[in-house]
């Protein structure tokens, strides 16, 4: 099984998301000038990573290993495997030192055993941010607008520091700690697809809609394309709180999936 | 001199440096390596070693910002005559380039392999054991490094100006509806 999951950071870590590459074409075609020229880059250095199975970005970040694991696999062996596919990775230079894994372990009533990676550096980590609605200062009440008024807070307030154009997890409701592990776990979703609940769905195209008008742009440089996606999730939640957790991810997005 | 919108192919010696680095230069007031007139790359490199020798294979920027407070003194005690990274720099930082003549230039976010492609060589690596190479101080020599230059003697900003912009535009499409 290391071998499964050497193999499966070796791509997640060199490799960007067909579904990303689509939405950084789009982008390309849209921008001009430096904005332009940046995405360009971006996709150069895909290029280059992909073709050299070697880190898109020097920030390896945390390995989030989100495991649907059958019973007669343990959470123990699962952590030895992945730690022996790690020490090789380091060594090859695939990770940075640095890196570290969490895991996030779900029973399955299935036979398979099925990984899915996540590669999230510290630069867009720093650009999370949760709010609490109702939101005085931002006038943002427990409403959609008041939603979408903290997430593009969160935006301006990130800049260009987290990397854009990425995409968001935004969880709405849970406890704070719910808030942040949701949010995070959204961003594994397939960037193309659309939300089963109508509601979310429209929320989730607004987002991105109002998000590129403020024009922070790639790598906050200015340009039209501040954000590529955002990914909404809905959670159960105490009447006196009311958090919305948004997730940054950045333009480096490593995402990967086995089924062994 | 440099100004913002400026766009370099950098070829020379660059010095990273950033979070522990940057505070023990300040602190100490002593570089192992002479940065007289050096440029200071905000960055901690993906390493492995082939051969007895080292080889940077990944070299994107770190957020600057983290390094904000160092600016004016590793220019004052150093002489260093500029900074590349991401996300620009604050305004003591635009202050000491101002009064020293410096600039800030950003570099692709995430470029790993993009900005390890313009290393030719690794010549010498210092604080390694201490900070580990993901902090360490990596003297490396470049050809054709990509940046554009974002902050500059003069005080411009572009940084600032995609903020400022940023907010407004915030204002107009959250009052608007």
């Amino acid at each position: 099984m290391n071998e499964k999951i050497y193999l499966l950071i070796k791509k997640t870590t060199s490799k960007l998301p067909q579904d990303l590459l689509d939405l950084l074409q789009v982008a390309l075609n849209r921008e001009s000038g430096v904005a332009r020229d940046t995405i360009s880059q971006i996709l150069k250095n895909s290029d280059l990573a992909s073709a050299r199975h070697l880190p898109l970005c020097q920030d390896t970040g945390v390995l989030h290993f989100y495991v649907k694991r059958p019973l007669h696999y343990t959470e123990a062996y699962i952590k030895k495997e992945s730690a022996t596919a790690m020490k090789r990775a380091f060594k090859e230079g695939l990770l940075r030192v640095g890196s570290y894994p969490e895991f996030h372990f779900e029973e399955s009533a299935g036979k398979k055993l099925e990984i899915q990676l996540l590669m999230k550096g510290g630069g867009s980590e720093n650009m999370s941010f949760q709010y609490s609605l109702p939101d005085t200062e931002l006038t943002a009440l427990r409403d959609d607008d008041g939603i979408i008024k903290v997430v593009l807070d969160a935006l301006v307030k990130a800049q260009g520091f987290g990397c854009p154009p990425g995409i968001i997890g935004i969880c709405i409701g849970g406890d704070r700690a719910m808030g942040h592990a949701l949010s995070k776990k959204v961003l594994l979703r397939n960037l193309s697809d659309i939300n089963q609940d109508a509601r979310l769905a429209t929320l989730e195209k607004k987002i991105v809609k109002m998000a590129n008008q403020l024009g922070i742009g790639p790598m906050g440089l200015g340009g039209k394309t501040t954000l590529l996606a955002a990914k909404c999730i809905a959670y159960q939640t105490l009447p006196a709180s009311f958090f919305v957790t948004i997730s940054y991810m950045c333009h480096a997005y490593r995402k990967g999936r086995i089924v062994i | 001199m440099k100004k913002v919108g400026d766009q370099i192919l950098y070829s020379g010696i660059l010095v990273t440096a950033r979070d522990k680095v940057c505070a023990r230069l300040v602190a100490t007031k002593r570089s192992p390596f002479p940065l007289e007139g050096a440029i200071v790359y905000h960055a901690g490199p993906v390493v492995t070693k082939k051969g007895g020798r080292w080889k940077i294979e990944a070299l994107g920027p770190t957020t600057s910002l983290r390094m904000e407070a160092y600016t004016h003194d590793l220019m004052n005690l150093f002489g260093i005559q500029g900074f590349i990274g991401k996300g620009g720099l604050g305004e003591r930082s635009s202050k000491a380039f101002k009064q020293y003549g410096g600039f800030y230039a950003s570099a692709l976010g995430g470029g790993g392999q993009l900005l390890a492609d313009s290393v030719i060589q690794v010549i010498d690596c210092f604080f390694l054991e201490e900070f580990g190479p993901a902090d360490a101080m990596w003297v490396v020599l470049v050809k054709d490094f990509p940046m554009i230059v974002t902050m500059d003697e003069e005080g411009n900003s572009l940084h600032n100006r995609v903020e400022k912009n940023s907010k407004e535009n915030f204002r107009k499409i959250a009052d608007n509806r």
